[in-house]
């Protein structure tokens, strides 16, 4: 096991490294060495009984193996992140007054958008703890959208489910 | 059946919960299958899934490491812990919660053949 590994082994493990990058950040990091160390080890095995053909099945069938897991591991992770996301009203549920800040940009969010309209960035996949609720005083300086256009919004609000307060009196 | 037992208050053992859980998946069973006997690393489960499926079934790494971070997950299998002569491969092993959702997989899986065999699907066992 220890002797040095043949040139195209050694060239097709490093080729595997490199495709391992292609894992999520998580999995790589608490399987990777052990995938490219059982890659490897399947390589020699096959290279040592079949020689260039053993080792061409080996690398097809990895190729395969690994287009395949890749896009699983990453459908995996998206439905973990979905999963663990809190119930929150401004999230899907219109809510006044609990006004939300982007996590990645810090700019307002109105109640019930999934995407922040400044950065764009698509609210669902943020971890929970990165969340936060808008400080008071981001409220009061917030140069687009401050105090007043939330009162515009409360009043649009509750003049779309119970008509406008003004007509109602 | 589990809503039934919860609401008059039986409780569930471990053994329960396994024969009324989903079936494992093929590659779960026989990785679990392969552990059963004694501790091994990644390349060896890998060489004796091959093995007990007469290489019909080959788990590649990716395959391999979906199926033991599943495993891992459910708490049916755990890492062994470092010892100072493996220092090169990680070591896994089979907790007893993965003993019983074998058993229980076998257990389905036989009641399955009994099944087949009284729907005459299969020729009756001969007895030895």
């Amino acid at each position: 096991m220890d002797s040095p590994l043949p040139p195209l082994v050694a060239v097709s493990c490093a080729i595997y490294r490199i495709l391992l990058l292609a894992y999520p950040r998580n999995f790589r990091r608490e399987f990777g060495g052990e995938m490219a160390q059982v890659f490897c080890a399947c390589c020699q095995d096959a290279y040592w009984r079949r020689g260039i053909v053993g080792l061409g099945e080996v690398c097809a069938c990895t190729l395969l193996d690994t287009v395949g897991n890749v896009a699983r591991q990453y459908a995996l992770r998206e439905r973990v992140q979905l999963l663990a996301l809190p119930p929150s009203p401004a999230y899907g549920l219109p809510s006044l007054g609990e006004a939300n800040a982007c996590p990645f940009c810090g700019e307002e969010i109105e109640p019930g958008r999934l995407r922040c309209v400044y950065c764009a960035a698509d609210l669902r996949l943020c971890p929970p703890q990165r969340r936060r609720p808008l400080s008071s005083s981001r409220l009061r300086t917030s140069a687009g959208y401050g105090a007043v256009q939330l009162a515009t919004d409360a009043r649009r609000f509750y003049g779309r489910v119970y008509g406008e307060p003004g007509r109602r009196d | 059946m589990w809503c039934e037992r919860e609401r008059t208050g039986q409780v569930m053992d471990d053994r329960d919960r396994h024969q009324a859980a989903p079936p494992l998946p093929p590659t779960s069973f026989y990785v679990l299958l392969s552990l059963a006997a004694e501790e091994r690393h990644g390349y060896s489960i890998m060489q004796e899934v091959a093995t007990l499926t007469s290489g019909a079934m080959r788990l590649w790494p990716g395959a391999l490491y979906h199926t033991i971070q599943s495993l891992l997950a459910d708490g049916l299998i755990a890492a062994v812990p470092e010892t100072a002569g493996n220092e090169r491969w990680r070591y896994y092993r089979l907790t007893e919660r993965g003993r019983l959702a074998a058993a229980g997989e076998t257990q389905r899986l036989t009641s399955l053949v009994n099944l087949a065999r009284g729907r005459q699907v299969l020729p009756p066992q001969e007895d030895s």
